[in-house]
């Protein structure tokens, strides 16, 4: 475990390690978001309150759970990056944070698509909305900050402080349900008691997950591995990848 | 399960299949741009390597 770590920080290993992963991501996300769907649009059973529009929640809970995880992931590799000084983790904080804001962005949007039938509105200033919404912009900030540097390791750091005074929002959103009345629903699917779902509702939603999941770690990958390229362009494994790929 | 039904989405038709069309675009457009970004950085490190200026 420790060898495969100190491996991964070393450009080389991780551009070829993560560089092999890609197809079978790229395989993976696309057969459970297919999947995962279909099954979600066309075969799981209407809800008895919300009827068909509950299906909205295939696309708009995975989004919302990776904006937040994203974040999560992105504040760990702040960490590795300010503590123990590990370069890779400060090119995948800015990887993640494209499709991260995506995430938060896709998140709204579904939930303000599937608030206008439910509630009788597209937004309203709820703790949950509002949470959110805040972390999209951080994510923008984090992103407008990063761009802002010419130098890619000092941009790198400053975006890293960045996420990591951001990370308080994290708890914000995710208990806002409960401590404070919104009209947002309670968490469907929590990781110690059992689902608010019923079964052949959630299956498809799992599958949905996964593929978001899935999908993420693909376009962070790819971003992470060009960024790398640049980054490391003067190595001489560089040179020997371009020149085996330009042939 | 009627392919009507499927359609129409029990009235919800116009809301599912913009949030589920939204999506879509938002995935694809994520693809074509790490693509285009690994042919752009390819094209340039290639380039720079024939000129010998890494």
């Amino acid at each position: 475990m420790w060898k495969f770590l100190y491996q991964m920080a070393s450009p080389k290993t991780f551009y070829r390690l993560t560089q092999g992963w890609l197809k079978t991501l790229g395989a993976l996300a696309l057969v459970f978001l297919v999947v995962g769907s279909l099954w979600g649009l066309f075969f799981a059973p209407p809800d008895y309150q919300q009827g068909d529009a509950f299906r909205i929640i295939y696309v708009h809970v995975p989004a919302a759970f990776l904006s937040m995880s994203l974040y999560g992931y992105m504040a760990f590799c702040a960490l590795l990056l300010l503590v123990w000084r590990i370069k890779i983790a400060g090119l995948m904080l800015a990887s993640t944070a494209v499709i991260g804001a995506w995430m938060a962005f896709l998140a709204l949007a579904t939930g303000s698509i599937w608030g206008k039938p439910m509630w009788g509105t597209w937004w309203v200033w709820d703790a949950r909305l509002t949470s959110e919404l805040i972390l999209l912009l951080l994510y923008t900030a984090i992103l407008a900050t990063h761009a802002a540097f010419k130098n890619r390791e000092q941009a790198d750091k400053v975006a890293a402080i960045l996420t990591l005074v951001g990370v308080i929002d994290l708890p914000i959103i995710h208990y806002s349900v409960y401590w404070w009345n919104t009209l947002h629903q309670g968490a469907t699917l929590t990781v110690f008691s059992k689902p608010k779902i019923a079964a052949p509702m959630l299956y498809p939603l799992l599958l949905t997950l996964l593929g978001f999941a899935c999908f993420s770690a693909w376009v962070i990958l790819q971003r992470a591995g060009n960024e790398l390229l640049m980054r490391e362009r003067r190595q001489k494994w560089v040179r020997q990848l371009i020149l085996k790929g330009s042939e | 399960m009627d392919v009507n039904q499927w359609v129409t989405m029990g009235g919800y038709a116009s809301y599912i299949w913009s949030a589920y069309g939204l999506t879509s675009v938002i995935l694809l457009a994520n693809i074509w741009v790490v693509r285009q970004q690994k042919r752009k950085t390819m094209h340039r490190l290639c380039r720079a390597l024939k000129k010998d200026d890494l």
